[in-house]
């Protein structure tokens, strides 16, 4: 069955092609649609497919962050190998066009949208859908997981964050686990933690327990659920997240 | 559909959710990228779009229209490699007679 492909060139025309989503499989950059389609495991009526819509890319206005739906996570994450203090200076983003899958699906959206989960006390999603285009706070989008287009979502600058991650090299580095960790202006921490074989989550108990980051450590696995996946085992996650969260809380109090 | 392929406008014929891998491989008969995992785990798909990596297996290959792809067929042949790479070294350690002159 040939699919109908639709393919805007603006976020006003993505939002209206998509309409209410109905019977509509949306392509972001590729990565978990098209071996479904190359195999012939998904045959969808209708496509819409995002990459010259310009959803992509990071923009930084004051003290606002926002990562466009369609945004690679290597944009999202400037500095994967090396904690930082403070967010990287408006315009360092860079902004560049490449594969990427929108936001509300897999893994690297995990790792986007739990960093901004974690950097604002409402980080903002804004999506298109049977309702028109709506703006909420992302935990709420992420909680009740409508089938919707999500077109941004924005957070604000931390006073201070740190990123801590277990990679595994191959022909590019595979994030095995990762854990971030902000502290907001009003000096409130916030964890989460993604690579956990599902949509990344937040680390409530740890939170509570985060000027102690030993005991904050002990904590944290109780925050998710692991499971097994090609890269690692769940029990190899349990045994690695402890690690992780204390030494992103340590990293948060280290000086700039 | 476009593509310049290793420097060579070409029209597409694929359809629009075909994989540039497959329209590399089976369309154009270019074959340096492969057909590995095809899940964007192995990269032995991977070409340069407008200069940067990509799996092909992961791009639908409207996604990419217009751009410049460019494979292992693209990047020239070893021996051309070594006649670029051996020429700076003969000029350097043999002077031409011009420069020995006006020493």
């Amino acid at each position: 069955m040939a699919s109908e492909v639709l393919i805007p060139s603006s976020a006003a025309e993505a939002v209206e092609l998509y309409g209410d989503g109905a019977a509509t499989t949306v392509i972001g950059g590729g990565t978990v649609v098209v071996p479904d389609l190359t195999y012939s495991r998904l045959q969808p009526e209708r496509v819409l497919l995002l990459s010259h819509a310009g959803l992509d890319g990071v923009a930084v206005d004051g003290d606002t962050v926002t990562l466009g739906a369609t945004t690679p996570v290597t944009c999202s994450l400037p500095s994967r190998r090396t904690s930082r203090r403070s967010p990287p200076a408006p315009g360092t983003w860079p902004t560049t066009r490449s594969a990427a899958r929108p936001l509300s699906a897999g893994t690297s959206a995990a790792t986007a949208t739990s960093r901004a989960a974690c950097s604002r006390s409402t980080p903002a999603s804004r999506s298109a859908g049977k309702d028109g285009e709506t703006t909420e706070p992302l935990e709420d989008f992420l909680g009740h997981r409508s089938e919707r287009l999500v077109l941004d979502v924005s957070f604000e600058r931390p006073a201070a964050s740190a990123f801590v991650s277990l990679e595994y090299p191959h022909t590019h580095e595979y994030t095995v686990l990762a854990v971030t960790a902000v502290r907001s202006a009003g000096g409130e921490t916030r964890l989460a933690a993604t690579g956990l074989a599902g949509p990344g989550a937040r680390l409530r108990s740890a939170e509570a327990l985060a000027s102690d980051p030993a005991a904050a450590a002990a904590a944290a696995p109780g925050d998710v659920t692991f499971a097994d996946d090609a890269l690692a085992s769940a029990w190899y996650r349990g045994q690695t997240l402890p690690v992780l969260v204390r030494r992103a809380l340590t990293q948060l109090e280290e000086p700039s | 559909m476009n593509l310049t392929v290793n420097g060579v406008d070409t029209t597409i014929e694929s359809g629009a959710l075909t994989s540039l891998l497959d329209v590399l491989r089976e369309e154009l008969g270019i074959t340096s990228p492969k057909a590995g995992c095809e899940a964007g785990g192995c990269g032995a798909c991977t070409v340069l779009v407008d200069g940067e990596p990509r799996r092909s297996c992961l791009t639908p290959v409207a996604s990419v229209d217009g751009a410049a792809i460019t494979t292992v067929e693209g990047l020239g042949s070893p021996e051309e490699h070594w006649r670029r790479s051996s020429r700076p070294s003969r000029t350097t350690t043999r002077p031409s007679a011009a420069s020995a002159r006006r020493e």
